[in-house]
């Protein structure tokens, strides 16, 4: 595989800004999708973008991750394909959540390309909010260290943090490049005929840049063993989920903001939840002496993860958007990572390769019948 | 008024108050907040008097709004037994517009609540309420301002419960060894009946009330004035709301949201890609998803009459944006353009479901 290293320009974003610039400017796309930082200035958001001179205030690659970029998208393209050719400039786990999205026909991708960046990981929003330049200064060290406290727990143990299981059209390498190069190269043919058109010849050795990442994956996959096997304990029983959930308020906003949860109205907020009978709570209290209310708040939860969990890409956005700090991305990445494995199938990896909940196979999963479940 | 006193601090004075009720089976149940097995506290609807004892109706926490956790339990129909319901003011408050609303019923409901002191931002639990209690109860007493509290109670007026049927002694009171107990309604005072024979006569307005009223009012006016939304404009709004990443949380825990399906949710608002293309050309630039001051003033002109001021949604805001104190400001003036007082009187309409020929001139063309 080769590519094209490009030297910095003063940083970064700046660096990759003037890539998109020129895709737009050549006519390769009518728009771009792209982070940008509020007027505010202590949070980011997605912008579609049709003029030049107003890219100049992107962020391609924002410290935070507010809103996921797959929402961003399902937004835009939910009722169907726009006639504009657009590239979106993304994180390895957003494009991989459109992708699922796109199974699940809520993302139309006609007529979309996707960027994807190296991705170190994105700190916590809350964070950032209340500290945006010291945020700034953190975020300078994650990109040299690739790891930090202060990112979400689920990018420290995120395996797919560059252009392996993302099939992007073009991929950005930013991985141990001393910061004063980033390397550029076409993840298909669309990408090779992309990079073509700006005048970009991919005939440089990127194999010192594949070394890095896979040093860099060794350490993720050993902190994600790691927080695995803490959490397999913390996880089994009802009593830990219990705790594990205890501090839910059933404000649902994990849902919301998941890029996959993709139920028109969720059943737990909708009338068969919502409008009950009085003397079923009291049925209820009465069998245990008192019920919690809101009630069915871990019920909630295990529903959305049979939902969700096989589509699952661990972006975090869930315990992000918590404003109770449940670990809530962290176990239902645990989760997700078990069923995956069960089904072989790792989500937003493969546009044509359905979702195992979406295909029927009469022989399937025997290990789970009765004859051996009885034990 | 009729009351009572009890030589025991007020979480210990409610539980014989319920014990008493349930006991004498005067009432089903009990709904109250409880601290829970992992330490945690919630709502809980409890048959079982020996669950009583987990009870802590005054720690001063609010998890959800209990007005819209007795809709919950109401939507649809009346509880059939008698069941006590302790609260706070703006819970009840809460409680009574969903009632307008058509959305809770108040038969066989037993109201308990107290004057009250406040609550910390459900979040202050992670770092450990405990060491924070002795000064919250002092303050409390004094009604000196305490600002870990929310900001909506360090700035609310309105913490004395009028519409409770039993009313205890709190803001303003030492209470470390006695509680005194009101008796408010006819209606209380036939639950109570049997309970005590030892009745003094008293207010349950006083001096100290008046002195933390004041106190709350000079906070609320420099919160409020700080707050500087009559500058806003379009730009000041998007540089508060800028950061809302449209989770709806706000929407989720305040009790006065009324809507089944929020707009902001429904198909409606869903638009064809071709509409983004239309706009984009126009504009150069969109902001997607969109509809981040558009669903706050949206929500704001939905719920500015019913605004009891209780805070929840500043506290499950996860970009920390002061919604609470924004919509108590703007509420507020709504609310004096109707001269309406939400959860003040059942009977009162909301003024939004009223026709008056006349009305609002002042502001016609």
């Amino acid at each position: 595989m080769k590519g094209k290293i490009i030297p910095l320009k003063d940083n970064l974003n700046n660096t990759i800004k003037e890539i998109i610039k020129s895709l737009l400017e050549k006519g390769c796309f009518d728009a771009i999708l792209v982070p940008n930082r509020v007027p505010s200035g202590e949070s980011f958001t997605y912008l579609l973008i049709n003029a030049k001179d107003l890219l100049e205030s992107c962020t391609p690659l924002p410290p935070i991750m507010p809103i996921q970029g797959a929402r961003a998208l399902r937004n835009f393209t939910r009722r169907g394909k726009t006639n504009l050719k657009v590239l979106c400039v993304m994180r390895p786990c957003e494009i991989r959540a459109a992708i699922e999205l796109s199974k699940l026909r809520q993302i139309e991708l006609e007529n979309i390309s996707f960027m994807s960046i190296d991705c170190p990981g994105a700190l916590v929003t809350k964070d950032y909010i209340d500290k945006p330049k010291d945020s700034d200064t953190l975020y300078e060290e994650v990109l040299n260290q690739w790891a930090s406290e202060h990112l979400r727990p689920t990018c420290n143990a995120c395996v797919n943090f560059s252009y392996e299981n993302t099939p992007s059209d073009i991929h950005i390498g930013i991985i141990g490049q001393d910061n004063n190069h980033i390397l550029l190269f076409p993840m298909n043919e669309k990408g090779k005929a992309l990079l073509g058109k700006i005048d970009i010849q991919c005939g440089d050795d990127i194999s010192p840049w594949q070394t890095k990442i896979r040093e860099i994956l060794q350490k993720k996959t050993n902190q994600r063993n790691e927080s695995f096997s803490e959490l397999q304990s913390k996880t089994a029983g009802a009593e830990n989920l219990d705790n594990l959930f205890s501090d839910c308020i059933n404000c649902h906003n994990c849902m919301r903001v998941c890029p996959i949860c993709y139920c028109r109205q969720c059943f737990f907020e909708s009338s068969d939840e919502v409008r009950i009978e009085a003397e079923n709570y009291f049925i209820k209290a009465q069998n245990k002496g008192g019920i919690k209310f809101p009630a069915d708040t871990i019920l909630f939860h295990l529903g959305r993860m049979s939902h969700m969990a096989l589509s699952c890409v661990n972006c975090g956005a869930c315990e992000d958007g918590c404003p109770m700090d449940v670990p809530v991305a962290q176990v239902f990445s645990f989760i997700g990572d078990t069923v995956q494995k069960m089904f072989d199938y790792i989500p937003g990896k493969n546009r044509n390769e359905p979702i195992p909940i979406l295909t029927y196979k009469e022989d399937e999963l025997h290990e789970y019948e009765d004859s051996k479940g009885q034990q | 008024m009729k009351s009572f006193k009890i030589p025991k601090p007020p979480d210990d004075t409610i539980k014989d108050i319920l014990l008493f009720l349930l006991e004498n089976k005067k009432v089903s149940s009990i709904f109250a907040l409880s601290k829970m097995h992992n330490n945690n506290y919630a709502y809980t609807l409890i048959t079982n008097k020996e669950l009583l004892n987990n009870i802590t109706p005054t720690y001063p926490l609010m998890p959800a709004n209990a007005g819209k956790m007795i809709s919950r339990l109401t939507m649809i129909e009346a509880v059939k037994s008698p069941v006590a319901v302790v609260l706070r003011p703006c819970e009840l408050r809460a409680l009574f517009e969903l009632v307008k609303l058509e959305q809770a019923k108040l038969d066989n409901l037993l109201f308990v609540s107290f004057t009250c002191g406040g609550v910390f931002p459900i979040k202050t639990k992670k770092d450990g309420l405990e060491n924070k209690l002795e000064k919250y109860w002092e303050n409390v007493k004094t009604g000196e301002d305490l600002q870990e509290l929310r900001e909506c109670c360090r700035i609310c007026e309105n913490f004395v419960p009028d519409n409770a049927d039993i009313i205890l002694q709190l803001a303003g009171n030492d209470i470390n060894n006695e509680t005194s107990v009101l008796i408010k309604t006819e209606k209380g005072a036939g639950f109570l009946k049997g309970m005590s024979d030892q009745f003094n006569e008293e207010s349950l307005e006083s001096t100290s009330l008046d002195i933390i009223r004041k106190k709350r009012k000079e906070k609320k006016q420099k919160t409020f004035a700080d707050l500087k939304t009559e500058d806003f404009g379009i730009e000041g709004l998007i540089n508060i709301f800028g950061r809302c990443i449209n989770c709806h949380a706000c929407s989720k825990a305040c009790p006065a949201c009324y809507c089944k399906l929020c707009y902001f949710e429904s198909a409606d608002n869903e638009s064809d890609p071709s509409t983004f293309e239309i706009e984009l050309k126009k504009r150069k630039a969109l902001r997607i998803p969109a509809d981040t001051v558009f669903y706050h003033l949206g929500r704001l002109t939905h719920i500015g009459f019913t605004c009891v001021g209780c805070g929840m949604c500043s506290d499950v805001c996860p970009t920390n944006i002061p919604i609470g104190t924004i919509f108590t400001k703007v509420s507020e003036r709504i609310q004096k353009a109707f001269e309406y007082t939400p959860g003040k009187d059942l009977e009162e309409k909301v003024p939004m479901a009223i026709f008056e020929m006349k009305e609002l001139e002042d502001v016609e063309d």
